[in-house]
């Protein structure tokens, strides 16, 4: 998969989660989760291309897939995607109860990201 | 007409109603007239001109607080009391047909020559809820419902005043005694509409019983009978007001609001205070004190006795925790208001890691907007960021009651709301 195909599908992915979360449809939700992991992967397989797509969603419109960006780059770039996830965090349901409990369990080791 | 001999030595003639209740004596005194209650105990004695008055606890044990039992005072040398037995002068035992009763401990002193036929416990009265049940002769306790049924059936014969429908009401019980419990609430407005004044605590529990009325809608029974009814003596409203407070103990017990409820309990009259300790899971005895030292004592020292009692019952709520099962939360907390649900902060699906009591607190359970329930539930069965692949709800799993609870308190703050 080309690096703007995983991309696309990543932010795709990200997008359909962050809705159906926030509309409650977790079965939306866990099938959008599956895909958005399944592309993350393939974006770790471009490398640099990669990790420079996941870096440009950091200024993505919609906070959801900014969310997951921060997140997904918490090993790679930590200062930045704390910085991003204290502001996530600060934003109403679902994605700020999200963005501070990944920051405290960075914080406290117990985040695996994939 | 049965001869009769007191202990005491005074004799007089008894007569008997169609229904087999005690219906006046000849002899001793002069002609009286016996007043049985629908329960079938002996609540007065009069003539033309005077009466004596008695009254009961639920176990049969003189309520009459002046003195230990009437029988020792009764100027007509009255012998038939409880369920319209012969009490004994100087042990206060009632002979209850087949066996002796010994009122003072709730049970009989011999056996049920039935065996266990009669019940289990061979020594108990009324499967030991005589609220709820009666044993007039010491075999095999029948529903107190059955007399309910039994009243609403001799009115139904066409009896008019209130002093009749008793004895109807009486004649009714006793051949319908063995009902079971398949009649209809209208049958039970008959009641209301016709029923005797004298004993309301005893109704409205039998009442309520008998439809199955949780505590705090026992309210509503009282205030119905009160607007059926031309009475308006103080009982009615006391009893009201206990029925409304013990329904307001409920909701206070479980939002923890001790200090309210110590506050509340020293202005209210004897009857709520027994009925609103018995609703904050006081026993019967503890009830019964708080009663008589809300009925006996005033000023500073009543005050600070039922104070420390509602803080010791409140404290032992709240180390319980909270109730066992949701329904009795919901029964105490009342509706969650229009639009709204009940949400638990840490989910039901932890009572395995926690237990019921835990879960099914006040403190852990908020009122939200029926869509944000559903959202949050949906939150819970979804991967998020932060899962490691799992559902919010298998992540949380491993996880303390406390790390649960401040989880849980983030969702809800996220949406504006704070318990």
């Amino acid at each position: 998969m080309s690096t703007e195909n995983a991309r696309r599908a990543y932010e795709l992915a990200a997008l359909a989660h962050g809705a159906a979360t926030d509309r409650g449809d977790y079965l939306m939700a866990n099938e959008a989760y599956d895909n958005l992991i399944a592309a993350l992967m393939s974006l770790r397989q471009c490398q640099d291309l990669g990790r420079r797509a996941l870096t440009d969603m950091l200024r993505h419109d919609d906070a959801h897939v900014r969310c997951f960006a921060a997140t997904h780059l918490l090993p790679l770039d930590e200062s930045a995607s704390i910085r991003l996830l204290e502001e996530l965090a600060s934003e109403g349901p679902f994605v700020g109860v999200t963005a501070s409990v990944v920051l405290r369990e960075w914080k406290a080791g117990r985040l695996k990201v994939p | 007409m049965i001869g009769f001999e007191a202990s005491s030595g005074e004799a007089y003639d008894l007569m008997y109603d169609q229904a087999g209740n005690l219906a006046a004596r000849d002899g001793f005194g002069g002609v009286l007239f016996y007043q049985i209650d629908w329960t079938g105990n002996v609540v007065g004695l009069h003539n033309s001109s005077f009466g004596e008055e008695y009254r009961y606890t639920p176990f049969g044990e003189s309520a009459n607080t002046a003195v230990a039992h009437p029988v020792s005072t009764s100027a007509w040398k009255n012998a038939f009391f409880f369920q319209q037995g012969i009490t004994e002068l100087l042990s206060f035992k009632t002979r209850l047909g087949a066996r002796l009763y010994d009122s003072r401990l709730g049970r009989f002193i011999s056996r049920d020559p039935l065996h266990e036929s009669g019940g289990v416990n061979l020594y108990a009265y009324g499967k030991c809820n005589p609220t709820k049940w009666q044993d007039p002769v010491g075999l095999a306790p029948f529903p107190l419902a059955g007399a309910l049924l039994g009243l609403a059936a001799g009115l139904t014969g066409a009896l008019e005043d209130a002093s009749t429908a008793q004895f109807g009401g009486n004649y009714g019980a006793r051949i319908t005694a063995l009902h079971e419990r398949d009649s209809t609430a209208e049958l039970m407005d008959v009641f209301i509409q016709y029923g005797p004044t004298a004993d309301l605590v005893t109704f409205v529990n039998g009442y309520s019983g008998f439809l199955g009325l949780p505590d705090d809608e026992k309210a509503d029974v009282v205030q119905r009978f009160y607007e059926t009814t031309d009475a308006s003596d103080l009982q009615i409203e006391s009893v009201r007001n206990a029925y409304e407070w013990a329904g307001e103990v409920l909701r206070a017990v479980g939002q923890r609001k001790v200090a309210e409820l110590a506050l509340r309990l020293t202005d209210l009259p004897s009857f709520a205070v027994e009925e609103g300790l018995k609703a904050m899971g006081a026993t019967p005895q503890q009830a019964s004190i708080g009663g008589f030292i809300a009925g006996t004592i005033t000023g500073g020292s009543l005050k600070k006795g039922l104070k420390e009692i509602a803080e010791e019952l409140g404290k032992k709520q709240a180390r319980g925790g909270g109730f066992r099962s949701f329904t009795a939360l919901k029964r105490a907390l009342g509706s969650a208001g229009s639009g709204m649900e009940w949400h638990h902060i840490v989910e039901r699906a932890q009572i395995g890691n926690f237990g019921a009591e835990a879960i099914h607190s006040a403190e852990n359970i908020v009122a939200v907007p029926v869509g944000i329930h559903r959202k949050i539930s949906g939150f819970y069965s979804s991967k998020q960021a932060f899962t490691n692949g799992l559902t919010v709800r298998q992540w949380l799993h491993s996880q303390s009651l406390d790390e649960q609870r401040e989880f849980g308190l983030k969702v809800l703050e996220n949406f504006g709301i704070s318990p």
